[in-house]
């Protein structure tokens, strides 16, 4: 029985160290090759530089595209949260009809391939007059990025007490004050975390924004348009960047929430 | 009752915003999207006139195998392949991470490591196997530098394969994070009872771990399913002449070059009915999975 | 005269079309512990709630002081509640916690200093003053919960079974300290509980209810010892209910309503004569061995199974015996 047992084990553990090269290779090669003196990308490696790096920042349409998805992905956020965050806590204080249906079409955009998203917004806001450029991915980045503030922030409005409020109120709070003293401080964590998740999805989406930019590039789209054009190795810097500030991203998210983790689970 | 009438209206004034926006930027949009599929494609701009010509294009089997239907057909394949792929490779992964680690750092450490590629670029992972699969890419370069080979393979890059490994890859974290979930919430110790009554790691896997961990298996498989049916970066990139036209991209052509915008929405329509269907029906199919009963699965 | 400082009349909420509480009526005195007992569900909840203003009543007026405070919402009424769970804010210290109340109603920085000290020091929380609740054990989540309550001095305090997710010896030390803080404060305590025992221990009075209705109100001594309806005999203690009529028991002319009769275990006594000119005999069904006392299941002539507390020993299973009991200790009570 326990020889059976530690050879499923070895085969569990094989199994998952080649689950995470597949997952993890192709980007290290990148990343890898992104400092490769070599201009094609062959095996072996033709020596190392930080050339492409310095290539990359002079490549004008490149950091125009960059600041472009810096500015939809800050601006879409802003209104995810100035949207979404009310939005939670309506839906947490109030029951209504139609709360239900609302919890599910706000996450629809993530639920559906983007390429619908993006013609049904694209068809809707030629009829209302609004062409393709910068309005038009603005406005499609905000209505996908509220299904990541609203439900992130609803789900920790629901780890709170629910008789938390009502604590406040009996203590003499009015509506603002319970909302500035007591919710808003337990809420400001998911509020950040959501936030971070959006503008990273944000700056690297590309099938809704493929339809609504006309000629406004983001920086995944010029990527594509670079590679689509023929391989410069400069794509392997940028793409290598992106890389690590995702990684930041998510180890930075990942540390702040795991503080309200702790809370919400003493506090009852 | 002048107090209600504040609370109604702080009620609706904090909810209208958000009702507002989905209405008007989204549920507008894709039953707009409905109607315009019933619309006419003229000569200098869309008419406003009722036709069916758009669903009768897109159905209709006369162009052979190029017509519209096999490709969805066609694309249906390659997402399954994906979905079973992504679902087969995921799972050891969220297993061992959950059961097989005991040490709380390390469980964190491998958590965060499974995490960070769903926050990776996505077009940086599709690219990336155009360098690795190219002709003069890195596995071809290796094998020769291995004498393996001695002229580069064109096989590996610009087919089904290409595009359905960089899927797989790409999707695999879509997969790995509801299954993960679903492994996290079984109760420890419905496993200790498991074993207490007789089975060994093999059938309480079976019996116990497994179906309770089904619900996250389906919405990862769904998921992946539905991503892969409306991906047209990945065959644009990857599918070379051969496997470059999934259905998704008869729809990116239709706002494109062909500039047929009522067609498009039409196909789009049908790609939303059926990926709507599939959700239907896996919330159904989770529903019923997870409240199954595990103390008469148990030896 | 204790003066009234609550007054409920007809008081009726329903969520949807059960209704929870229909018909409560009475009367809270100043100065006294009152408490609301009844099984989960019986509604003493959802009163205590109407009376804090969470809850609109659907009928009824709810009277504090002599105003009507029906309609008026829960931050405004001079009532504060000590939560079942505590609900302290995460968010804040102990301290700032016990301050909150005196925060936002704006009070000046050193008085309410001098205020939260005294709170600290009153319920030995000194020590944590500055720890987040995540921080602190059950019993000291608790304190702090009352005192948060108590530093804004309420008219009426409203305790919501504070004291169920304690374990059994603090929660006796708890039941014990809370009431020689409302000796001590003379706050009047509106409490709320379905132990019959705690409501026993620390209450003035008591309103035993059931099923959104008040089954019986009185003295701790008045609802255990004169029950007046089945269900508070049964509630408060062990009580054997019987028909009067087959018991040969004979109903006076002002019961005629009632035929039931309620008689404690320990005021039946079993005789091992086996007369049988006493009305109520039969056969031993169990005998259970209670430490200072045999409990002993008697099966009557009816059919009905008695339950008496006994100490005579050698009483055993099978055994024809006879029932007497104290004529003054059976109340008649109605269904």
């Amino acid at each position: 029985m326990k020889e059976r047992n530690s050879f499923g084990k070895i085969i569990l553990i094989a199994a998952v160290i080649l689950v995470l090269l597949f997952l993890y290779f192709p980007v290290v090669i990148v990343a890898l090759y992104s400092f490769n003196k070599d201009s094609i990308n062959s095996f072996p490696m033709g020596g190392f530089t930080f050339h492409w790096y310095a290539v990359m920042v002079h490549n004008q349409p490149l950091t125009t595209s960059l600041v472009n998805s810096v500015e939809v992905a800050f601006i879409g956020t802003c209104i995810a949260i100035l949207i979404g965050v009310p939005g939670a806590l309506g839906m947490h204080k109030y029951n209504f009809p139609g709360k239900k249906a609302l919890e599910k079409v706000v996450i629809l955009p993530m639920m559906l391939p983007g390429i619908i998203t993006g013609i049904a917004i694209l068809t809707f806001l030629e009829m209302a007059g609004i062409m393709q450029g910068r309005l038009a991915v603005i406005l499609g980045h905000s209505t996908f990025l509220i299904g990541t503030v609203l439900p992130q922030v609803y789900t920790r409005l629901r780890q709170l007490d629910r008789n938390i409020e009502e604590a406040s109120q009996d203590l003499g709070a009015s509506g603002f004050q319970t909302f500035f003293y007591v919710i808003l401080p337990n809420i400001k964590t998911a509020v950040f975390g959501a936030a971070l998740l959006s503008f990273s999805l944000s700056l690297d989406e590309i099938p809704v924004t493929y339809f609504l930019n006309g000629v406004f590039t983001t920086l995944p789209i010029r990527i594509l348009a670079m590679t689509r054009n023929g391989f410069t190795p400069e794509i392997n810097a940028i793409c290598t960047l992106i890389l690590l500030l995702s990684v930041f991203a998510v180890i930075f998210s990942n540390s702040i929430s795991k503080k309200d983790e702790v809370y919400a689970k003493n506090t009852h | 009752m002048r107090l209600h009438g504040s609370k109604d209206f702080m009620k609706y004034g904090i909810l209208a915003p958000v009702v507002i926006w989905l209405m008007l930027f989204l549920i507008i949009p894709y039953f707009n999207l409905l109607m315009y599929s019933f619309w006419k494609n003229g000569a200098f701009a869309v008419e406003h006139v009722f036709t069916l010509g758009n669903y009768t294009k897109f159905f209709s089997v006369k162009r052979g195998s190029s017509a519209p239907v096999w490709v969805l057909i066609d694309t249906f394949r390659i997402a399954l392949t994906v979905t079973v792929c992504a679902v087969v490779i995921s799972y050891p992964l969220a297993y061992f991470i959950n059961f097989g680690i005991k040490n709380a750092k390390f469980k964190k450490m491998f958590y965060m490591l499974a995490i960070i590629p769903l926050w990776i670029s996505y077009v940086m992972k599709a690219y990336s196997w155009t360098i690795i699969l190219g002709t003069h890419g890195l596995l071809n370069s290796f094998l020769m530098w291995a004498g393996i080979t001695d002229k580069p393979v064109g096989m590996f890059l610009y087919n089904d394969f290409s595009v359905v490994t960089a899927m797989v890859n790409i999707y695999v974290p879509f997969v790995l994070m509801p299954m993960y979930t679903s492994l996290e919430q079984i109760p420890k110790n419905l496993i200790d009872a498991s074993e207490d009554l007789g089975c060994n790691s093999v059938r309480t896997f079976f019996k116990v771990v497994f179906p309770l961990s089904l619900p996250g298996v389906i919405t990862g498989a769904t998921y992946a399913f539905t991503l892969s049916m409306g991906d047209f970066l990945a065959p644009q990139l990857l599918g070379g002449a051969t496997s470059s036209t999934k259905i998704a991209n008869i729809v990116q052509l239709q706002f494109g070059t062909s500039n047929n915008w009522p067609y498009g929405a039409a196909i789009g329509v049908v790609i939303l009915m059926l990926i709507l269907i599939l959700l239907a029906l896996t919330g159904k199919v989770e529903k019923h999975f997870s409240k199954l009963d595990i103390e008469g699965e148990k030896a | 005269m204790p003066k009234i400082l609550i007054k409920a009349e007809n008081l009726y909420k329903s969520f949807g079309s059960t209704p929870v509480v229909s018909n409560m009526s009475f009367e809270v005195y100043e100065g006294e512990f009152l408490t609301m007992l009844g099984p989960s569900g019986c509604g003493k909840t959802t009163t205590l709630r109407m009376i804090a203003g969470f809850v609109n009543p659907d009928r009824g007026v709810l009277e504090l002081d002599g105003q009507d405070i029906t309609g008026v919402p829960a931050n405004r009424r001079a009532v504060n509640t000590v939560f079942q769970n505590y609900v302290l804010f995460p968010n804040l210290s102990v301290r700032e916690n016990i301050g909150y109340g005196l925060m936002v109603r704006k009070t000046e920085k050193k008085e309410m200093k001098k205020r939260v000290d005294e709170m600290l020091e009153l319920f030995k929380l000194e020590l944590f003053a500055d720890r987040k609740p995540s921080q602190l054990s059950g019993g000291q989540q608790q304190r702090v919960a009352i005192a948060r309550s108590l530093i804004n001095r309420p008219r009426v305090l409203l305790l919501d079974e504070p004291l169920a997710a304690l374990d059994l010896q603090l929660r006796k030390h708890m039941q014990f300290e809370l009431k020689e803080l409302q000796r001590q404060f003379g706050t009047t305590y509106i409490y709320v509980t379905h132990n019959q025992e705690e409501a026993l221990t620390m209450s003035d009075r008591i309103i035993v209810m059931n099923e959104g209705t008040i089954e019986q109100t009185g003295t701790p001594q008045e609802v255990y010892n004169s029950p007046r309806t089945v269900f508070t005999a049964k509630f408060l203690g062990e009580s054997n209910i019987l028909p009067a009529a087959a018991s040969g028991i004979s109903i006076p002319d002002d019961q005629k309503n009632n035929c039931m009769v309620s008689i404690r275990p320990e005021f039946f006594h079993i005789t091992s004569d086996g007369r049988a000119d006493l009305p109520l005999s039969g056969e031993i069904t169990e005998v259970t061995f209670l430490g200072n006392i045999y409990r002993i299941g008697v099966r009557l002539s009816t059919g009905q199974t008695i339950y008496v507390l006994e100490q005579k020993k050698n009483l055993t299973e099978h055994m024809h015996v006879s029932v007497s009991y104290d004529r003054e200790k059976l109340t008649f009570v109605s269904q």
